[in-house]
């Protein structure tokens, strides 16, 4: 199910990408409503859902913290008790009397009866949950709370696809690329180009992302992980292949060369998306290596400690220390169906396929700005005199 | 010599009617041989004793270096000559290769030109690093590190010459016009793991001589590492040239467009470089040192293969 979900959501979002009017026609009205509104939606839904755990996981992200900020817990009242606490029972049918509960849910309007979101420390001394806020009353949807994570996993709706559209772009460069060496064509080179800026914009995107996030998870902004080792070194081919094209004045050799560039760096993008993070430890979520040692703890934070006997239900996502004993696939490869939950599900999927529509919408764009660019150099280059190229045929064509 | 460019330029154009015949007197006439070598610019010494004085003098006997290369060329021409054995043609493959490292060896050996300048890069480089350091005694993994750095920007500073020399002189066109696509790539790459292994070799044992704390102390895996990552960089660097020979020999970019193809080889081989100076046989380290074979030999045949897309006009 959730393969199918978020596989169809990427697949579909590049077939919706390349059909109607493909890349060098404008995109329909509906397209581009759709695009807009799976857009607005993602954005909606990735930041707004709010997160609520269960106590078990508000005590382990306690314990990993070290502090008592209060933790969002999701939970249906089952009794409001004179002395100001209540009694509460979460999604997994724990029920816990929690201090100062009453007044505060009382005070939110809320009661007996109702699921609430409430801010509660725990405290390690007493091994008792206090209420702090009040946060939400009845939600629709709630995402669980991880341990490690807590709100920096809605990170996952935004980094992620960046960093998937980076591999799309290149793999649509490169197939432009090739086209554009075997059919000679202006427009396979346009497109491939535009396809390798796009990813270029896309790179930044996601190392600015994952940099933050990873500022305030793994405590450096910049750690050489594996992958981010990937995408340094794809941002570098991109920075290259666009110097290169500079250097080349002539169009049809400016084609052929940057395509075979493109083509060449194949090579050491497979070995570093492919090959390397298999080689060393990575922080990333599925960087199990051959020789597994623990990270250097200096540089991130401790990971929540497994309370004993505890299944975990989600299971963590994007832990701050991979587990070595044992290779994680990470939540979205995993096979295991509950590493990720519905909810999640749901937001991933959109958020890949409103992504892919925002690419391919871009790429459009430029491509058909970079073409009527040509277009009205060629018809300066022929009202001046300049005699134009033979590729003034193919741009222009009769509609 | 004119009647000789005539002759070739008639066996190349399709559309003349006299074609076959211009091929099959050039065969006659060895003149394409003679063509070819006029790349070379002037004669071995050797060629001089067997070539009659005179204006031909100028010209030395290509065949005598390698007979098949002219029969070969002759048939893809459409000539009248049967088509060539596969041993043939691998044979004749294999001797075009060796005469265009030949060619790029002579001429480079007339003038000593690149050949100085490595040297001397070299020379210098280590010589900064080992003043830079002084009497300090470094760990084998700065010194592996050390010796990287060099060897990157040897191979920036030194390989990159075989193609944009050829677009310099203005002779790719006769290159081009002589030797299919492959042996000339094929050609290039041998003079290029040449220069780069014995760069390469000169810069290790310098470093290992000149700055302490640079031991080898497994003489066989330090040799093993050098002679797979300059196998690297040469393959790295010969398409490389070709890419920017065509993008008019913008010196600047050969660094820039060489660093992502070369740091696979780095992240591979700086850390392979510490353990076999830390004394780690090859055997305790086959499996990277396989990696990083595979990768040479993966960016030499894309090399390869895509050479043919440059090159041809």
């Amino acid at each position: 199910m959730k393969g199918l979900l978020i596989g169809g959501a990427t697949v579909l979002g590049i077939v919706l990408g390349f059909w109607p009017a493909g890349l060098m026609k404008p995109k329909p009205a509906w397209w581009r409503w759709l695009a807009i509104a799976t857009l607005a939606a993602t954005v909606l839904l990735g930041l707004g859902v709010p997160t609520g755990g269960d106590f078990r996981s508000a005590i382990r992200t306690t314990m990993g913290r070290g502090d008592s900020a209060p933790l969002p817990v999701y939970a249906s009242v089952v009794e409001l008790r004179a002395d100001g606490s209540a009694v509460l029972r979460d999604m997994t049918d724990t029920t816990i009397t929690v201090s100062d509960a009453a007044r505060i849910i009382a005070d939110a309007g809320a009661g007996k009866g109702d699921r609430v979101i409430l801010g509660l420390s725990f405290n390690r001394g007493k091994a008792a949950f206090i209420a702090r806020r009040h946060l939400f009353t009845n939600p629709l949807f709630t995402l669980p709370l991880i341990p490690g994570l807590e709100e920096r996993a809605r990170n996952i709706y935004f980094h992620v696809p960046c960093a998937w559209l980076v591999q799309v772009a290149w793999f649509i460069a490169c197939c432009y690329a090739l086209l554009s060496i075997r059919k000679r064509r202006v427009e396979d080179d346009v497109r491939a180009s535009a396809a390798a800026a796009l990813g270029a914009v896309f790179c930044v995107l996601a190392t600015l992302t994952g940099a933050i996030w990873a500022k305030f998870n793994w405590g450096e902004f910049w750690n050489w992980d594996p992958r981010q080792t990937a995408i340094f070194v794809v941002m570098v081919i991109y920075g290259a292949y666009f110097a290169l094209r500079s250097a080349i004045q002539n169009d049809e050799q400016r084609a052929r060369v940057s395509a075979v560039y493109l083509l060449l760096m194949l090579i050491p993008v497979v070995f570093f998306l492919f090959i390397y993070p298999r080689m060393v430890d990575g922080l990333h979520p599925g960087a199990g290596s051959l020789e597994s040692q623990p990270l250097d703890s200096a540089t991130m934070r401790p990971a929540a400690p497994p309370t004993a006997g505890q299944k975990d239900s989600p299971a963590p996502e994007k832990t701050a220390v991979p587990a070595p004993e044992k290779k994680d696939a990470g939540p979205i490869l995993s096979s295991d169906p509950d590493a990720l939950n519905p909810i999640k599900q749901v937001i991933f999927s959109l958020s890949f396929f409103s992504f892919s529509l925002l690419f391919f919408w871009i790429l459009n764009v430029r491509v058909r700005i970079s073409l009527l660019e040509r277009r009205r150099e060629m018809s300066r280059a022929a009202t001046t005199g300049i005699v134009p190229g033979p590729i003034a045929e193919d741009i222009v064509r009769p509609s | 010599m004119r009647a000789a460019a005539i002759g070739f330029a008639r066996a190349i154009d399709l559309s003349d009617p006299q074609r076959e015949g211009a091929v099959r007197s050039l065969q006659a006439r060895r003149t394409g041989s003679a063509l070819s070598s006029a790349i070379v610019g002037s004669p071995r010494k050797c060629d001089k004793r067997k070539q009659p004085a005179g204006d031909s003098s100028l010209l030395p006997n290509f065949e005598v270096c390698c007979p098949a290369l002219s029969a070969h060329v002759a048939w893809e021409y459409g000539a009248g000559v049967s088509k060539p054995f596969a041993g043939q043609i691998v044979a004749s493959l294999l001797r075009q290769t060796l005469a265009v490292a030949r060619k790029d060896f002579q001429s480079e050996l007339r003038t000593r030109h690149a050949l100085n300048s490595l040297a001397m890069f070299v020379v210098v480089t280590v010589s900064v690093m080992a003043f830079s350091i002084g009497t300090e005694r470094i760990t084998s993994g700065i010194a592996a590190a050390l010796i990287w750095v060099s060897m990157f920007f040897t191979a920036v500073t030194g390989l990159g010459r075989s193609f944009i020399g050829e677009e310099e002189r203005g002779t790719g066109f006769l290159l081009r016009l002589t030797v299919p696509p492959g042996p000339t790539y094929a050609g290039k790459l041998l003079v290029n793991l040449v220069l780069s292994l014995a760069s390469n070799a000169i810069l290790g044992l310098m470093f290992i001589v000149m700055i302490r704390g640079a031991e080898m102390k497994a003489p066989e895996s330090f040799l093993v590492v050098v002679l797979l990552s300059s196998a690297g960089f040469a393959g790295a660097m010969t398409i490389i040239a070709a890419l920017i020979a065509r993008a008019g020999s913008k010196g600047a970019l050969y660094p820039v467009l060489s660093f992502p193809a070369i740091l696979p080889l780095i992240v591979l081989g700086v850390d392979l470089l510490r353990r076999s100076m830390s004394g780690i046989g090859i055997a305790a380290m086959a499996d990277d040192l396989l990696l990083l074979g595979v990768y040479s030999v993966a960016i030499m045949l894309a090399g390869y293969l895509l050479f043919d897309l440059i090159w041809r006009e």
